[in-house]
């Protein structure tokens, strides 16, 4: 119980970090290995922006609005121009570690030596059941997930946008001779997934209480590997891939040991590649038809 | 050469293209007017499908221009060109696999207002009776007589005035075969579209032509109306129905270009 509850927590962040960074993927092809550091990100910008502010509203609005700058600008952008300059696949990846490196290392300058850390809010125990306390900052994150979860949902399924999204990640050709600019749908999804990663951002680096330049990376990992179990560009299966992954994250730290929860994660990620690089879910997927 | 062809609304000037640095469609002109079934036909690998990803804007034109009612579309984008009226199914992966039938109809009408396209699809479910009974279900998982049919419905949706296809009877059964050749395509052409159809079952596709152009090495070899084409023995031996040329003995007449 304590597990499934701490590993619903863990969940809730994978799920948006997962979800952004399939939807990502799934819109505009683009292997976006700087998305960790763009999590990272957004956390400095909101630590200093609002001078350490712990509250998580105020968080999600300016790291979410950093997240979707940053992501615009390094996305769309900075690898767009790649991409129209004829690079692919590999190439782009390779780009997108770069680019990564640049961000880590000018957030290690900004950081300097110290550790940044929130100052301690008094987190009042919200929610105990079977004697787990869940803080309020947990809860909130949870249902924040929740919401964002609905949300992306209903603009995938009932907007014009989410139609265009879909059908662009599906087949850009036909997209195109639909009369639809596959550019414009590209930019919208690297806005789109570029909030939800400074949302997930902000809620883990407070939720931690402490940040470096490199938190963003082993979240990130753990968060692919959610994405790759629920197949990669299908945010359905992100979601469900993250309650996986943040389940079984916790049961590692709980019954192994705390330390070995970003082992397992890369385990995982590694697993996932070698025996269904396809999702966990591919056949639930396609048997109940929610691939978007 | 006019043969009561109709006021082109679409043509192509000596149009080149190709993939890099390579051209596969090498001076073609050709046109299509309302009203109009243009077949292109040509051994495999002649460059039919290049030149409909040239005109659709999905390749680039390298040399020569495409007018699409006067206008010259050759620089524009392929949204751009589909905004404009001009429609486009492809040979392969001709729906979205993902999307259910109804959401690969409103891609098709995707620049309708909420009105039009209520009424857009009223009327390609009218048409395409089928569609009803479908369009819930995921396109990928259709029949490939079933994908043809909503890959055609999904380009009405538009009411474009050009529609370029491509194969569109590849892995037909005979009976859908002939219903898309006989019926749906004369009646998209009756309602004055410009039908311009690459096909591969020649015959079929050239009786309700009106004109016909066969393109070989990505030149049009030898253009003209179905009974020109029809009558000329090595045109029926070379590139029609493959092996099975036209039994007409008939010697060659009539006007034929270059
Ligand atoms: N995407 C591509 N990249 C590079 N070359 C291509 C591409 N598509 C086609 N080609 C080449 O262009 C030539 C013409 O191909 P195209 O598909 O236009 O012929 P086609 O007449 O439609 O043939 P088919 O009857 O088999 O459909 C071929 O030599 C083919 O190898
Ligand atoms: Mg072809």
């Amino acid at each position: 119980m304590t597990i499934v509850l701490f590993g619903l927590y863990s969940a809730a962040l994978y799920a948006i970090g997962g979800v952004g960074f399939t939807l990502q993927f799934g819109v505009t092809n683009v292997l976006n290995l700087a998305y960790g550091s763009l999590i990272t990100s957004s956390i400095f910008v909101e630590y200093y922006l609002t001078g350490h502010s712990t509250n998580l509203w105020l968080a999600m609005l300016v790291g979410g609005a950093a997240g979707t700058v940053l992501s615009f600008v390094v996305g769309f952008v900075v690898v767009g121009a790649f991409v129209r300059r004829g690079a692919a696949g590999f190439s782009i990846a390779m780009v997108t570690i770069g680019i990564s490196l640049m961000i880590q290392y000018t957030l290690e300058a900004i950081q300097g030596p110290v550790v940044n850390a929130y100052a301690s809010s008094n987190r009042s125990t919200l929610l105990s059941v079977a004697g787990v306390n869940l803080d309020s900052q947990q809860v909130t994150a949870i249902l924040v997930a929740v919401v964002l979860m609905v949300v992306v949902h209903l603009v995938l399924r009932l907007t014009k946008l989410g139609l265009a999204m879909r059908a662009t990640a599906d087949d850009v050709s036909l997209t195109r001779v639909s009369g639809v600019s596959p550019a414009r749908v590209r930019a919208l999804a690297w806005l789109v997934s570029g909030a939800l990663c400074g949302v997930c951002g902000v809620l883990l680096g407070i939720g931690i209480g402490t940040f470096d330049a490199a938190i963003g990376n082993d979240f990130f990992i753990t968060a692919a590997a959610a994405a790759i179990a629920g197949g990669v560009g299908k945010p359905y299966g992100a979601m469900l891939g993250a309650l996986v992954v943040g389940i079984i994250t916790q049961a590692s730290s709980a019954i192994i040991s705390p330390a070995f929860s970003s082992i397992s994660a890369w385990v995982l990620l590694v697993a996932f590649l070698i025996l269904r690089p396809q999702g966990i879910f591919a056949t639930y997927a396609a048997e109940r038809e929610i691939v978007a | 050469m006019a043969h009561g062809r109709p006021v082109p609304s679409l043509v192509a000037e000596n149009i080149a293209s190709g993939y890099g640095s390579g051209l596969v469609v090498r001076g073609v002109s050709l046109q299509a007017g309302p009203g109009e079934i243009v077949t292109i036909v040509g051994p495999n690998g002649s460059g039919k499908s290049t030149l409909l990803r040239t005109i659709a804007g999905l390749v680039p034109t390298a040399e020569g221009r495409i007018l699409h009612n006067g206008a010259d579309a050759s620089r524009r984008s392929a949204e751009h060109r589909a905004r404009a009226g001009m429609a486009y199914v492809p040979q392969e992966r001709e729906v979205f696999a993902s999307l259910t039938v109804r959401e690969n109809l409103m891609m098709g009408g995707f620049g309708l207002s909420r009105k039009q396209l209520a009424a857009a699809l009223e009327r390609v479910y009218s048409t395409y009776s089928i569609l009803g009974r479908l369009e819930k279900m995921y396109a990928g998982r259709l029949s490939g007589g079933e994908r043809k049919t909503v890959a055609m419905a999904r380009v009405m949706m538009a009411s474009p005035d050009v529609v370029l296809l491509d194969e569109p009877t590849a892995n037909l059964a005979p009976i859908p075969t002939a219903k898309l050749l006989q019926e749906d395509v004369p009646a998209l052409a009756s309602s004055g579209v410009a039908v311009l159809l690459v096909e591969q079952r020649a015959i079929q596709a050239i009786t309700v032509s009106g004109w016909v152009y066969v393109l070989v090495a990505g030149k049009v070899e030898v253009e003209g109306s179905p009974e020109q084409i029809g009558d000329r023995r090595d045109v029926g031996a070379m590139f029609l129905g493959r092996g099975n040329p036209p039994t007409t003995v008939v010697p060659p007449v009539g006007a034929t270009s270059e």
